[in-house]
């Protein structure tokens, strides 16, 4: 039983600097990261920049429609070329000098060369190349220009995953969610993998699926999850489902395919949406949530309909209660948003890891094994 | 270049104008035949007294079985397309060479890689074997094709490319474009050739998922050079492109080629020593026939890269080259066929 106990990883793992700054060049510029999704980078000369640890890097799109990365960092005197996302872009600049490179990553232009540089050997000056790979709809980045290749990053995940085609579906405005929450980036994942929270935690929100049956494993270093629908869900589906039924999804495929793809980006593929679940850490104890979400082509008209049918059914089928009823109404366990109910847990575990008598005594052996498999899993990376 | 006897067991309509020939090879000579999709055969034909040699494509799916199969389309003035599509039966015997060429598949099982394949005409044929290879070698490449036919009923492998994209709807897309589609037929896809425009809607139409891409081109040297070209311009890497010429045609010689001179040839041939004298305006080639020690050839047009050799010492100018790689010119190797001597003397080895 020594493998229950837990935690694996100690305190300072979730609290200190020294432990963050590791891992940022340990895990977070040595893994794949996710960049963007496909449609963000649509005409050539489109680009984005992604953190990656401690490097940034750009990702722009060729006029061959392939994807290049580089480092975000001029070959002169490392300025910073491009900054968040833009289009178009027909050469990159750097905005402190002037040097031009080409959208292959080759230096083509300085200013005054004859007179500041004339023995620069120009060919040497390229951009440094990271790697740019396409999976699943999802621009990913590695640093390094000989990156293991991605499909080999994700072998054996792809089964496990829905029969979603995430590059078929629509983001439709206002369906982008982001929130800083004070809680180590590890908090946040543990959270999202824990199975034995759902039927407590998330008693009243994630009532529309069947937790009890949930199936899950590590493949490589990443989680695959999926549960069924709940029993009464699934045979009202056309009442209640949310937003339009995703083509794909036949119905033996129904049910929540919720993996953890390691180190950083959870993807929620459901009967009726498709989201990525992005979690960017910003300090030991303050991470970024980067919510997207995709839905199955549709009407304003339609899509109206299908909310209003959803929301009226809803309540008379799932029940409207809330996991503590009345008192405060700002009380996130009486939001009914089971996003603010885990926020609220993450918060509440950062803020115990201060307290002298905080520790995990012991943890679950089926549903929070999972907790200790990603601990391990971040202790091999740590020690590597 | 070593021949053999084969049987034709078969001949069968690949389109109005071509017929699918397919040959058994005998037990004895079978590991002699083994190839990568994209190699080709060459075919000895005797007609009127001359000796013709004419490269093929082999098809993908017949490697090991023992039997070889080649599509052969009838050109206007093709002695020998004639020829293999109207006087050769069941039965009788053809002369074969060996499978060769440098233009095959480069994809490995674990890949994931999206392939672009430009094809024109029987530029198809090696095309064909490649894709029938890497969809059932490589699950995780997609493949996309645009290929070129005058009209439809000279669309080759038609049906087995459509029975071919049935089966892998998720992985291979295929997009035909016909250059005389004709005014009253029904055609309702994509007319003209394969040129600039055509190819970059073709790749902004389906962008690359996997972005490490390989591109694959065959058919008429106009139309290898101007896609060649429009890729290069669009940012592909010349190592990416894979190409092979089908029809060649006639470029007026670079001037470097007009600076040719009288050379002494040492050439190794097989471990023996020759001394052969060149005659100024002479391919190497053409200089061992003359002296009665010729090397290996076949295709006499820098195609086939049978008469591939290796320069040891003094310059020499190649007229064309299709069957080199770059690395290979760089560790030296050339092609007598269109190698002529730019210094007064060479050696060179052959083996």
């Amino acid at each position: 039983m020594k493998l229950r106990k837990m935690p694996i990883l100690p305190v300072e793992s979730y609290n200190s600097q020294l432990w963050f700054r590791e891992e940022q060049k340990k895990i977070f510029a040595n893994t794949w990261q996710y960049a963007g999704l496909i449609e963000d980078l649509k005409n050539p000369g489109d680009y984005l920049t992604v953190q990656c640890g401690l490097q940034n890097i750009l990702v722009v799109k060729g006029r061959d429609q392939r994807l290049r990365a580089f480092h975000n960092l001029c070959r002169h005197r490392g300025t910073q070329l491009l900054r968040s996302v833009g289009k178009d872009k027909k050469v990159i600049t750097c905005p402190y000098h002037d040097w031009t490179y080409d959208l292959e990553g080759n230096l083509i232009s300085i200013p005054e060369r004859e007179n500041e540089f004339p023995d620069i050997e120009i060919a040497k000056h390229h951009l440094h190349k990271a790697s740019v790979d396409v999976w699943r709809g999802i621009i990913w980045v590695h640093p390094k220009p000989d990156a293991q290749a991605i499909n080999q990053w994700f072998a054996g995940c792809e089964k496990f995953l829905g029969p979603h085609q995430p590059e078929k579906l629509v983001e439709y405005p206002g369906t982008t969610y982001i929130k800083e929450i004070k809680a180590n980036w590890k908090i946040i994942v543990e959270n999202y993998i824990d199975v034995y929270h759902l039927s407590h935690l998330h008693s009243h929100t994630l009532n529309m699926y069947d937790h009890a049956n949930a199936q899950y494993n590590f493949i490589g270093d990443h989680y695959l999850f999926w549960e069924p629908l709940s029993k009464k869900y699934r045979e009202n589906l056309d009442r209640l489902i949310p937003y339009k039924r995703i083509g794909e999804v036949k119905d033996q495929q129904l049910g929540a395919y919720v993996p953890w793809l390691f180190p950083s980006l959870g993807l929620v593929e459901t009967e009726s949406s498709w989201s990525i679940f992005h979690v960017i850490p910003l300090a030991p104890d303050l991470t970024k949530v980067v919510v997207r979400s995709k839905l199955e082509k549709t009407s304003t008209h339609e899509y109206s309909q299908q909310e209003y049918r959803s929301q009226s059914a809803w309540g008379k089928i799932m029940g409207n209660e809330t996991k503590y009823e009345g008192g405060d109404e700002s009380d996130p366990m009486a939001s009914g948003d089971f996003m603010e109910e885990d926020i609220f847990a993450c918060e509440q575990q950062q803020k115990s890891l201060d307290n002298p008598l905080f520790n995990v005594s012991v943890s679950a052996r089926n549903q929070e094994s999972t907790i200790r498999q990603f601990q391990m899993i971040i202790d091999k990376w740590y020690n590597k | 270049m070593q021949f053999h006897q084969l049987k034709i067991i078969a001949i069968e309509k690949a389109s109005s104008q071509a017929n699918t020939i397919t040959l058994e090879v005998p037990e004895e000579i079978r590991s002699l035949f083994k190839y990568n999709a994209g190699q080709h055969i060459a075919v000895r034909l005797r007609i009127s007294g001359r000796e013709i040699i004419r490269h093929y494509s082999l098809h993908h799916q017949c490697n090991l079985d023992g039997i070889v199969q080649v599509t052969v389309k009838i050109l206007e003035n093709g002695q020998a397309s004639v020829f293999l599509n109207t006087q050769i039966k069941a039965g009788g015997y053809l002369e074969i060479s060996e499978p060769s060429g440098n233009f095959f598949s480069q994809v490995k099982p674990d890949d994931y890689k999206s392939i672009y394949c430009f094809a024109a005409g029987s530029g198809i044929t090696p095309i064909f074997s490649i894709i029938q290879n890497i969809v059932q070698l490589a699950p995780e490449c997609k493949i996309h094709l645009l290929y070129g036919s005058t009209n439809e009923e000279n669309i080759i492998f038609k049906q087995k490319l459509v029975r071919l994209q049935e089966q892998f709807s998720d992985r291979l897309t295929i997009e035909y474009i016909l250059s005389k589609s004709g005014f009253w037929t029904q055609w309702n896809g994509l007319k003209g050739r394969i040129n600039q425009k055509n190819i970059i809607d073709f790749l902004y139409k389906h962008p690359p998922c996997a972005q490490t891409t390989e591109y694959y081109i065959c058919g008429p040297e106009e139309m290898i050079l101007s896609a060649k070209s429009v890729l290069q311009e669009l940012g592909v890497q010349p190592d990416q492109i894979h190409f092979e010429f089908f029809a060649k045609t006639n470029e007026a010689p670079e001037t470097e080629h007009n600076q040719t001179q009288d050379c002494q040839v040492l050439a190794t041939l097989f471990n023996t020593r020759h001394e052969i004298a060149l005659q100024k305006g002479q391919s190497i080639l053409e200089a061992m026939k003359k002296n009665g020690t010729p090397p290996g050839f076949s295709c006499e047009s820098g195609i086939c890269g049978s008469c591939k050799a290796r320069l040891i010492k003094g310059t020499v100018s190649m007229l064309h080259n299709y069957a080199l790689s770059k690395e290979q010119i760089k560790k030296g190797e050339i092609l007598c066929c269109q190698s002529k001597p730019t210094s007064n003397k060479i050696e060179i080895v052959i083996d």
